[in-house]
């Protein structure tokens, strides 16, 4: 059994961030069903150790959060098996908070942690710490929500964007949520959640047609036990997941297919992932030409195939640029997707990033295409193609390569220009902005 | 919570122009290996008409506090709901009517006070949600209901004539759903600089080129690959236009920044007709009395930021919208904030506004279910306003629904002048110029590096390029070719903005490469209109001269005489070869006074396929060609050749030997004693397959030429574009003036079953006629007139 390469390598990218050519073909010798069960099976390595830049004491925090985002840039590029990473990834896109509003940087890496160690483990475990994440208590305001007065923001992002989704609840809902969430405080002193009994609003609230003093917990745990109610976060992760995955508006089977093999599951992650990425519908080509590559999985796929690093690459100086920084999603919601990240400001963006990655390294001499220029037309090409991942061009990538390569070289004292205009050229091939 | 950047649906917007129909069409297109030289002199970003509206939209992230914006002073019950964070009346710019301006909204205070700012109370919308993203998505889609996920403006752009990439633009690195349609959506202007596409040396040329051609044909990666080529292509574009944007620096304040900046796209005059600017950080849940503060001072710096770096010429048609997702809740809550709340106060701001105050402040007693404000003023009818007053827009068509028009806006609205008439006719005088290439479809040349498509209309900027003016100039002389069409087909030249007028200024067959000769009266900003009729096709044009109203030269038309024959003793001109032809003082021609000569150069058996450019002697040897041809093939094509300083011209034959003939038709006079050149939006005068049958053998054919298509009694001569198609066999024509003897010489050189064109210019003889005569085999014969010289 075998599959093949072109299967391998659309897996890769989006189990991960991508594979070299010799790591698509070791993997091609076995049947998709093993492919993913070594992803799955790989993906329970050890969690990394708090990184020492979080508790820097000699830097501002902002330099803090600056150093936070490029450890993870590398962590991502370093992973043997990235699938955590990458599943990592999707929740700190839907369990959001914002370092421009949390200021926090240590608070930060703390959700962030609780994250890594839940990734791949049960939904419910993760919805439930993270609610009481300092991080997210401060960013959805829970902070000081209390009986007298209670703050809706975190209520009623838990029900519509988190949980739920827009249309599966009322208003009554929210201000019950919100009650219920009311003494699910932030300790000022020791920058840790405290629940202040005095300030939760212990009066009878109905929700979802219940009438009864709820808690906070006790919402969460209700929305994954209800019949009713763990269905429909069922279809919310499973049409979520799949668009993060495959692409963004799943077709109504495979939405309630994930959904059941969820429930079955009892929210765990992995059976689900392994039930998506064998499903039919994943090789199709509506999921292999179906995502555009969001910042970070630009930065991560070429850091991982060109051996770059932060460092070098400093994807944290430009994500600002490129319309996403890791650590500061614009909304609660997070990121939005594919025509999102099409705009001619961000490739603009992406061509500057380009060429002052290329100077970086050539005032080293380390620039990354600095070996190519002693190479034939076609060699230099292909050479050049695998080093930042792209295993099989399309036909029109690889002959305007060679035509522009061919043209460059003809033309007078423009040897410089060579080097430069390889690193700009590669970063916009389109192959490298598809997820 | 940040709020502006609302998921745009998840199809693919395929962004204008052809690309679209290119993408479904081409298959296997193959990459030209050309020079990659992309000529970004010719994008398609051009001036707005002078009388086009042009709108502001500055959208507020997060729900703007609209009471503590514009403070209800004189309401208690603000005062009770609000508590400690009510704007104090003292501390309010009063403006009259029991209302007041936020303390830091002074530029917005001075302007209200102009009559340049319009307030509107109780904005909202039916059963308003309580959510960011479902009511910024319900203001950015501005729809009645239903329809598609596309915003408003968006929709606006879908339907606007100008597919310019520069007609709609946010600033920000991502485009925002109010400015995205169901196929087409704004640009985006990074604020910190785009200076990708910037650089004009070669080597960054022939990179943006290569970069530029991945749009060329389908990627094979899917209509996202196909869409990331395309954005990255546009980046260029922009990043070329919009450069002098970023000549000198912007305010640090981010608004100021992004305000200004939107008002030097403005004064870039290149067709920007919407702005989005964007604000973040409205949702006040806590601290908001401070945090507000801020940014309402922002928001000031803004508008004076803004208004202070718009040229005047722009400001007094310019509008500035002000929205929001929703307003705050009418109480405080406990955190020192507002939560979520519905009706708002929305402005419109500028000197096309009719200042005041509009709507109604709802009540604080009566409030709806969840305790908010109850809206009395539907947004949309905002937007419609907008629509139909600054954009001059069927506002029931975009929005989906009839709104009422409110009268926010002083006077006429901009956008109800009619649109200026077709440009005069003009008589004109040639400036002939070296030749110059202005479009290669072949290298990306003016054009996207992709051949013409049948059914798209391209437009090729002529003035304002290569030393041809913008002003006074009445047409342009082309030399135009089309190489490697698909089908057998026409090509149509025609003023941008005119109606594509059913004629043809070269026809051609599959395979074959044709030049002709193409006189065209030039249209609505500086453009002509090209289009293919069938199947695709590579287009070179080279402009060669214009007809201007200020100096130049006038048409001595001349009894055809042969200047040169490489047949006669010195044998054909090798690969690389160039002959000079002396003109003045020869041939009937003076010595002095001869500004460009019209000449039918005709290459006979060459050996390979080539060019022969014809140019002024002692100039370099320009990037362009005269006429085009293949091996063992005849073809003749009407020149106008500017003289060298020595009264001569020089002729380059590009490969292969070939023989090569020069008749001289007539001369262009610098002194004025000949005739003035006027161009028309070409009219067929003739065509066989629609009336007569084909032409016979040695047949004589007399055709009207004055008093039709505006063609004056008084022309001496008129300039046509004649094509003959299928001809049984080889034969040639020749035009004259009726009643006058018939010259032994030809127009147009044809074999069996071919089809030729070529431009003739024909003095006119008796009765206003010109007599066609074809030697042998009969053929369809068309004639379409592009001007005439009194």
């Amino acid at each position: 059994m075998t599959t093949t390469t072109t299967d391998v390598a659309h897996l890769m990218r989006r189990a991960g961030f991508g594979g070299t050519a010799a790591q698509i073909a070791a993997l091609s010798s076995l049947d998709l069903p093993q492919i993913v069960d070594q992803l799955l099976n790989d993906a329970g390595l050890a969690q990394p150790a708090r990184p020492g830049v979080v508790t820097d004491a000699s830097i501002p925090d902002w330099e803090r959060w600056r150093g936070l985002g490029n450890w993870w840039f590398d962590a991502m590029a370093d992973a043997l098996v990235p699938l955590v990473e990458k599943t990592l990834l999707f929740w700190h896109g839907h369990l959001t908070a914002a370092y421009g509003k949390v200021a926090d940087t240590e608070a930060m890496w703390k959700m962030h942690a609780v994250q890594r160690a839940n990734a791949l483990g049960n939904i419910r475990v993760m919805a439930q710490a993270c609610a009481l994440e300092p991080a997210m208590l401060r960013y959805l305001d829970n902070a000081d929500s209390v009986a007298s007065s209670p703050n809706q923001n975190f209520a009623r992002e838990l029900l519509e964007l988190f949980l739920l989704g827009v249309g599966n609840y009322d208003e009554t809902d929210v201000e019950s949520c919100a009650r219920a969430w009311t003494g699910y405080n932030l300790d000022d002193d020791t920058n840790l959640h405290v629940y202040r009994a005095a300030h939760h609003d212990n009066g009878q609230k109905t929700f979802m047609g219940i009438t009864k003093n709820w808690s906070g917990p006790e919402i969460i745990d209700f929305l994954f036990t209800d019949p009713t109610q763990r269905s429909k976060v069922a279809r919310h992760f499973a049409t979520k997941l799949w668009s993060f995955f495959a692409h963004p508006n799943p077709p109504a089977a495979v939405v309630s297919d994930l959904a059941n093999v969820m429930l079955a599951a009892n929210f765990e992650m992995k059976p689900v992932l392994r039930a998506l990425f064998l499903r039919p519908e994943f090789l199709l080509p509506a999921a292999k030409q179906g995502l555009v590559r969001s910042p970070i999985e630009f930065f991560v796929g070429v850091m991982k195939a060109s051996g770059l690093r932060s460092g070098d690459a400093q994807p944290m100086q430009f994500s600002d640029g490129f319309g996403q920084e890791p650590f500061n999603p614009p909304n609660v919601s997070g990121w939005r997707q594919n025509k999102y990240w099409l705009s001619s400001g961000a490739a603009g963006q992406k061509s500057s990033w380009a060429q002052d990655l290329h100077w970086r390294l050539h005032e080293q001499g380390r620039d990354i295409f600095r070996d190519l220029n002693v190479l034939p037309v076609g060699q230099a090409v292909d050479t050049a193609l695998a080093r930042v991942g792209i295993t099989e061009p399309s036909a029109v990538s690889r002959a305007s390569f060679i035509n522009w390569l061919t043209a460059q070289r003809a033309a007078p004292y423009q040897g410089w220009f060579e080097n430069f205009g390889l690193t700009v050229f590669v970063m916009l091939l389109p192959e490298l902005q598809l997820a | 919570m940040l709020a502006c950047d609302i998921e745009t649906k998840d199809a693919f917007a395929l962004l204008s122009r052809r690309r679209f129909l290119q993408g479904l069409g081409a298959t296997g297109a193959g990459i030209a290996l050309g020079g990659l030289t992309g000529d970004l002199q010719a994008f398609a970003n051009t001036p707005l008409p002078a009388r086009d509206g042009i709108l502001v939209v500055l959208l507020l992230g997060g729900g703007n506090d609209g009471i503590n914006t514009v403070v209800p002073v004189s309401n208690g019950a603000y005062y009770s709901a609000r508590r400690n964070l009510a704007i104090p009346a003292s501390a309010a710019l009063g403006i009259g009517q029991g209302f007041g301006l936020h303390p830091k909204l002074t530029y917005l205070k001075s302007l209200y006070d102009e009559g340049h700012v319009a307030l509107i109370n109780g904005v909202g919308y039916p059963n308003p949600s309580l959510s960011h993203f479902d009511s910024m998505a319900t203001w950015m889609r501005g729809q009645a209901n239903g329809g598609t996920f596309s915003g408003w403006l968006g929709r606006w752009l879908d339907g606007a004539p100008d597919t310019s990439p520069l007609h709609m633009v946010n600033i920000g690195v991502n485009v925002p759903l109010h400015l995205s349609g169901d196929v087409r959506a704004g640009s985006s202007i990074a604020p910190w600089g785009m200076s990708f596409g910037a650089e004009t040396d070669d080597a960054h040329t022939r990179l943006y080129g290569a970069i530029r051609s991945f749009s060329a044909a389908p990627t094979g990666l899917g209509p996202w690959g196909d869409a990331v080529a395309r954005v990255q292509r546009d980046a260029i574009e922009i990043g070329h236009d919009v450069a002098p944007s970023f000549a000198t620096k912007l305010p640090d304040n981010d608004t100021a920044r992004d305000m200004a900046l939107a008002a030097r796209m403005i004064n870039l005059d290149l067709g920007v007709r919407v702005v989005g600017v964007n604000m973040d950080g409205f949702d006040a849940h806590r601290g908001e009395l401070a945090e507000h503060a801020v940014l309402m001072a922002d928001l000031d710096a803004g508008l004076s930021a803004f208004f202070a770096t718009l040229q005047p010429r722009f400001a007094n048609r310019t509008t500035i919208l002000v929205i929001s997702e929703f307003g705050r809740t009418p109480a405080a809550n406990d955190s020192g904030g507002t939560d979520h709340g519905t009706a708002n106060t929305t402005m419109l701001i500028g000197p096309p506004v009719a200042g005041g105050l509009y709507g109604q402040l709802p009540s604080f007693s009566d409030l709806d279910q969840n305790r908010r404000f109850k809206a009395n003023l539907d947004f949309r009818s905002i937007y419609a306003t907008v629509l139909e007053k600054v954009l001059g827009a069927d506002s029931r068509q975009i929005l989906g629904g009839t709104y009422e028009i409110l009268p926010l806006l002083s006077g006429a609205a901009l956008s109800d002048v009619p649109p200026p008439p077709p440009l005069p006719i003009v008589p004109g005088r040639l400036i002939a110029v070296t030749p110059q290439r202005r479009l290669d479809t072949r290298d990306g040349n003016g054009s996207p590096q992709s051949p013409y498509h049948a059914g798209i209309e391209e437009t090729v900027r002529v003035l304002g390029v290569g030393g041809v003016p913008t002003q006074d100039v009445t047409a342009v002389v082309m030399n135009v070719t089309v190489t490697e069409p698909t089908e057998a087909g026409f090509v149509t030249v025609w003023p941008t903005g005119e109606v594509k007028p059913n004629a043809s200024s070269l026809n051609f067959v599959p395979g074959q490469t044709v030049p002709n000769l193409v006189v065209s009266k030039v249209g609505a900003n500086g453009r002509v209109s090209l289009a293919v009729s069938d199947g695709r096709a590579d287009m070179i044009a080279d402009v060669v001269g214009y007809f201007s109203k200020s100096g130049g030269a006038t048409l001595v038309p001349m009894i055809p005489v042969r200047v040169r024959d490489t047949r006669n003793g010195e044998g054909p001109v090798g690969p690389g070869g160039i002959i000079n032809v002396q003109m003045t003082g020869t041939a009937g021609l003076p010595a002095s006074g001869v500004n460009a000569v019209v000449l039918n150069v005709t290459v006979t058996r060459p050996t390979e396929a080539g060019f022969v450019t014809v140019w002024p002697s002692g100039e370099a040897l320009p990037n362009a060609s005269s006429l085009n041809f293949v091996p063992g093939l005849t073809v003749p094509n009407l020149v106008i050749a500017k003289l060298g300083s020595n009264g001569a011209v020089s002729i380059f034959n590009s490969g292969g030997t070939s023989d090569i003939i020069v008749d001289l038709l007539g001369w262009f006079d610098a002194s004025g004693s000949g005739a003035a050149a006027s161009a028309v939006s070409p009219a067929r005068l003739m065509d066989t397959r629609d009336t007569m049958g084909k032409v016979g053998p040695d047949s004589v054919t007399q055709l009207r030429v004055t008093g039709v298509a505006g063609v004056p009694a008084n022309a001496n001569a008129v300039m046509l574009n004649m094509t003959v198609t299928g001809p049984t066999t080889g034969s040639y024509l020749t035009v004259w003036p009726a009643g006058q003897p018939q010259p032994n010489t030809s127009n147009l050189n044809f074999e069996a079953g071919r089809t030729v064109p070529n431009h003739v210019i024909a003095t006119v003889g008796q009765g206003g006629e010109i007599s066609i005569y074809n030697k042998a085999g009969s053929t369809h014969v068309i004639v379409d007139l592009v001007g005439w010289y009194v």
